[in-house]
């Protein structure tokens, strides 16, 4: 379990990197927290001629708020989000995703930007991306763009990133008031990847109708998913145990979960819709404010 | 100071010594050591479950940089003697090359080592090895292997049975006769690994000069290792030396000789310099070996009253592809089988242990080999009899344990008597601590709620610390052990013990019996274990052998050197030996208490004036002990567990966990509640985490710890302990600690789960208790 050859360069400035990332092509490879890409190369599963190291690149480790929500540097451990007061005011299904992500001591070398480029189809953040219809702000050879992340996880550890690009930042819009948000996962033990879960937003109008509703399933395919037509069956209406049970029966009816060590893939499907149900349960408690 | 004998420190938590050093990282393990001109080697592993070698060719990885040799079965099985296994009455023995020349019997087999001047280039290099193979039809499940006559993994066998073995006692028919019900079921143990965190390592270095082999090794048993180094390479006895700094664990996995000790030692004497070999994760996972792979079918017989009239038991254990040096591999299906009566009266019992040798890793023993996996079994059918026959789970216990008026209980299985145990007191204790009396109603209620609650109990009696005889001389032998104890001219006790600790905290708890037998403080008390050059010999560190063994050992040798001291300083002192006492750590004389002596002035002037000699055969404060204790110790425990099911998903929370204990008197508290813990977190892995699993192909598909999935801190929580602490009888007063919590954990977690899921009917026949599988049992998908 030892890497292959490769050459390390550690850039200073963004542009530094991309010129790197542009110089070698497919044999060069981003390093941020190193929390997945270390062990794949000791595995000799991942052996990239070239690994240019984010970490001496101050410029992408931030965390600032923006008039519509905060704006994370690619570089930013998950532990300053999961400490951050920020965080937990302006985006609080961000937060309390975080205690979900690996172990603390994971969280403290993992990066969020890290998180999304590597697109594990069982990772939190990418789910939680998409509830937020949060922007993923690219930086390559021809400049910078915005990625929308319903459009950025294209499969399984696959991106909408080009070879020479990385994720500068993401901005995490904040949800209007009157929404609440959970997310809820099963996995073997704390800090494992999930089997299935599932992150949700719920917004309420003032007469009580949910008037908008995000949900995004993890862990079951081979990227996360809003499920869209589960949404629409809570969207206008007032929210009772009945149709909650609908729009979770509707959310995993498509679903194609593979099995694995860890548990079948009709276990998969089966808790996905539990973990649905309980997820807007507790997102609207939130938003009613029952709930903290 | 104290005066002699009394109990000062025995029974204090005196704070581990080891403790600062490990946890600031300052422990040397195997991959510390670093000695000049030293080389790595890492090993080519077949990617197959079952190939023929048609050829493997080196010639590029040969001119790899840094690369020092390469070599292959051909170079070096013909310098070992063969690692030949199991020859019993029942089996023909199984021949283990060094490196495999002829086929691949599993994925890890190791085909070629590439020794390099580190283990980057090393691997490097072995990836430019290109072997020729022709895969064969792998076997992978036991039952399929017993079956087949086409595809042999031992060609020599003429089969993949390995052996047979039958036995027990009493008359079973008889016993189904008499019964009013009888209970069958057949539960799977997962195949799962002993896992230490240190895998296995070692360093061998040659000096050509003193014709000497050293091996640095993580072993748990370095006498033995000497031993076996020594037998199959033909070096004297005297002519090697195995030594094991800290130790990360070993759980029966280092109890073991591997074909990579000999390829290492090989190595080093071939090319004179020190070659260092740690195996990586994935190897530890794939090709180290496994434990466990245990088909449990048991048969109950009972009266309608609870009485158990008899059981039977049919295994079936598959050992992998080959044994490991120098154990038979059906010992640990044997075990099992013996194991299985205890801790209740069982008038008859049959058994019978088929051994099947399939393309997997092999089997170690792995803590309470045998006991662990069939505690789980016979628990688990008692809950089941218990509710076919509508009787209380504890009663039915109650009324089948070997309880105080049992005692001395002969086994009818044979063995020595099995005495100063306190099973009902254990199990009552642990009932109340768990608050059983009211749970039914607690479970009642929560049922209500749509809430799933389970009790469950696991109880154990375990032997420790066999003596010698010369039947068992050689591999069961747990009764070899020697132990010297010297006080130095500076005042400082040196213990030298064979056992080593592989996290067993020996270093205090050795060094207060030591302190406490003579009068001085543990400081002052310095134990030296774990180098086969010191004056002491043993069997090594398993079968919860080293408190019983080395205890006693070392107290009889302590107690030896107080009383040459008192006879120096009654020399210097002129005073009658017996009227010279060790009090507040002086030695005073009844005549004249104002002239004392300090433990220092005694000790030195003993050192240093021949004429003071306690003795005319030799001048120094010194004994060498053999442990010598007449039969062996039991402890015994009850644990038991609150658990609830989700059973929407599958997720198991342990609401309460009591562990009641009893091991003798405690030596240290600290120690033993850590001892514990760590078994009740092994029991946890095993019934609700840990599987190696393998494809239908053969492939491994558990070699990291993303898929092996091992307890960690946050999978535990509260743990109330309550000690029982009944000597032993005898002069050694001490019982073992080091696998029965782990015997009575497994069960008490596994069969609170299934009373909480009784209201599905759910069969919980196989481990681990993964949520898919619960979810299964009740009837979901």
């Amino acid at each position: 379990m030892k890497p292959a050859v490769f050459d390390y360069h550690a850039p200073a400035i963004v542009q530094e990197a991309v010129e790197l990332l542009q110089r070698y092509g497919e044999d060069a490879t981003v390093l941020a927290g190193g929390q997945s890409l270390v062990p794949l190369m000791n595995l000799r599963l991942s052996r990239p001629g070239h690994v240019v190291d984010l970490n001496g690149v101050p410029e992408l480790d931030y965390l600032t708020v923006d008039g519509e929500g905060i704006v994370v540097g690619a570089t930013t451990r998950q532990r300053t989000l999961e400490r951050s007061d920020t965080v937990r005011d302006l985006c609080p299904l961000l937060w309390r995703a975080m205690p979900l992500v690996g172990h603390f001591q994971v969280r403290n070398r993992g990066t969020v930007g890290g998180s999304l480029a590597h697109a594990d189809p069982a990772s939190e953040l990418p789910a939680v991306a998409l509830v937020l219809q949060a922007e993923v702000g690219v930086v390559g050879p021809t400049g910078r763009r915005d990625v929308k992340a319903e459009d950025f996880f294209i499969d399984a550890y696959t991106t909408a990133l080009d070879s020479a690009e990385i994720v500068e930042h993401v901005r995490f819009p904040s949800l209007p008031g009157g929404t609440g948000t959970a997310i809820l996962e099963v996995a073997r033990r704390e800090g494992d990847f999930a089997m299935a879960g599932v992150a949700a937003s719920l917004t309420l109008d003032p007469e009580g109708l949910c008037s908008s509703a995000r949900l995004a399933l993890f862990g079951v395919g081979p990227t996360p998913v809003r499920v869209i037509k589960a949404e629409r069956i809570l969207e206008g209406r007032a929210i009772t145990e009945e149709l909650v049970g609908e729009a979770a029966a509707m959310a995993v009816q498509d679903l194609d979960p593979s099995s694995d060590v860890h548990a079948s893939a009709a276990y998969r499907k089966r808790v996905a819709g539990v973990l649905v149900r309980r997820a807007i349960a507790e997102a609207l408690a939130r938003a009613t404010g029952e709930q903290t | 100071m104290r005066p002699r004998g009394q109990s000062a420190s025995i029974g204090e938590p005196v704070k581990a010594s080891a403790d600062l050093r490990l946890i600031t990282g300052r422990g040397v393990f195997v991959d510390d050591l670093h000695l000049p001109r030293m080389v790595h080697a890492a090993f080519l592993r077949s990617p197959h479950p079952h190939a023929r070698i048609l050829g493997i060719d080196a010639k590029n990885a040969a001119t790899s940089p840094g690369v020092v040799a390469i070599r292959t079965g051909s170079d070096l099985n013909l310098r070992s003697k063969l690692m030949q296994v199991g020859e019993t009455t029942e089996a023909s023995a199984i021949d283990i090359e060094v490196l495999p020349s002829g086929k691949a019997r599993m994925v890890g087999d190791p085909l070629a080592v590439v020794v390099a001047q580190d283990r980057y280039l090393a691997e490097d290099a072995m990836e430019l090895i290109d072997v020729t193979y022709e895969p064969l039809s792998p076997v992978l499940d036991a039952d399929v292997a017993r079956a087949s006559t086409d595809t042999l993994v031992h060609e020599n066998l003429g089969s993949n049975v390995f052996s047979t073995a039958e036995g027990g006692y009493g008359d079973w028919d008889e016993a189904v006769a008499s019964s009013d019900v009888v209970v069958r079921e057949t539960f799977r143990q997962a195949r799962c690994s002993p896992f230490p965190l240190e895998g296995r390592a070692l360093v061998a270095d040659w000096d050509p000069a003193d014709a000497k082999l050293t091996v640095w090794s993580s072993s748990q048993w370095p006498h033995m290792f000497r031993q076996h180094l020594s037998d199959l390479l033909n070096i004297p006895l005297d002519h090697v030396r195995v030594v094991t700094q800290d130790v990360g664990g070993a759980f029966g996995l280092k109890a073991n000789t591997f074909r990579e000790d000999i390829a290492i030692a090989l190595l080093a004497v071939e090319l004179g310099r020190p070659v260092k070999w740690v195996e990586d994760r994935r190897e530890n996972l794939m090709a180290s070996a496994h434990a466990r792979d245990h088909s449990i079918d048991l048969e109950i017989a009972l009266k309608n009253d609870g009485v158990i009239l008899g059981l039977r038991a049919r295994i079936v254990d598959d050992m992998g592809a080959y044994g490991l040096y120098p154990w038979s591999p059906d010992s640990w299906g044997k075990l099992l089988a013996v194991s299985l009566p205890l801790p209740y009266k069982v008038p008859n019992y049959q058994w019978e242990v088929v051994t099947v040798v399939t393309n997997k890793a092999p089997e170690s023993a792995y803590r309470a080999p045998g006991n662990a996996a069939g505690a789980w079994a016979r628990e688990s059918l008692l809950d089941i009899a218990a509710r076919q026959l509508s009787l209380d789970p504890i009663d039915l216990r109650r009324r089948n344990l070997i309880a105080r008026q049992d005692l001395p209980f002969s086994p009818l299985g044979g063995g020595a008597p099995i005495d100063a145990v306190t099973t009902e007191e254990a199990l009552e204790q642990a009932a109340a601590l768990i608050g059983y009396d009211d749970f039914r109603q607690e479970q009642q209620k929560a049922l209500a709620e749509g809430r799933y609650l389970g009790v469950g109990f696991g109880i154990y009696i375990k032997a420790a610390g066999r003596p010698k005889s010369p039947a068992t001389v050689g591999l069961s032998e747990t009764g070899l052990e020697s132990a010297t104890v010297r006080m130095s001219a500076t005042g400082a006790v040196q213990a030298f013990v064979g056992a080593c600790s592989g996290g067993q905290g020996y270093e205090t708890t050795f060094a207060q019996l030591v302190a406490d037998e003579m009068g001085v403080p543990v400081d002052a008390v310095q134990i030296q274990m774990g180098d086969t050059d010191f004056p002491a010999e043993s069997s090594g560190t398993w079968g919860s052998r080293s408190t019983v063994v080395v205890g006693a050992t070392l107290v009889g040798a302590a107690r030896d050197v107080s009383t040459q001291m008192i006879a120096v300083a009654a020399k210097m002192m002129e005073a009658p030996q017996e009227e010279v006492a060790l009090e507040g750590g002086f030695f005073i004389a009844e005549r004249a208490p104002s002239e004392r002596l300090s433990v220092l002035d005694v000790a030195r002037a003993a050192w240093e004036d021949s004429s003071l000699a306690p003795s005319t055969l030799g001048t120094g404060l010194s004994s060498t002990r053999h442990y010598e204790i007449p039969g062996p110790t039991y402890s015994n425990g009850c644990h038991a567990a609150v658990v609830e099911v989700d059973t929407e998903t599958g997720k198991v929370s342990v609401l309460r966990y009591v562990a009641v204990e009893d091991c003798g008197p405690l030596i240290n508290p600290m120690i033993a509640n850590g001892q514990i813990r760590g078994a009740i977190a092994q029991a946890y892995g095993s019934v609700f985490l840990e599987e190696i699993v393998y494809s239908e192909d053969g492939l491994p598909l558990t070699t990291t710890l993303l898929d092996y999935l091992i307890p960690d801190a946050a999978s535990m929580g509260d743990v109330i302990i309550k000690h029982l602490e009944t000597p032993a009888p005898g002069s050694g007063r001490f019982k073992s600690l080091g696998e029965g919590p782990l015997v009575a954990s497994a069960p008490a977690f596994a069969c609170a789960v299934a009373d909480a899921l009784s209201p599905f009917d759910a069969r919980l026949t196989r481990l681990p208790l993964k949520p898919d599988r619960l979810i299964e049992a009740t009837g979901g998908d």
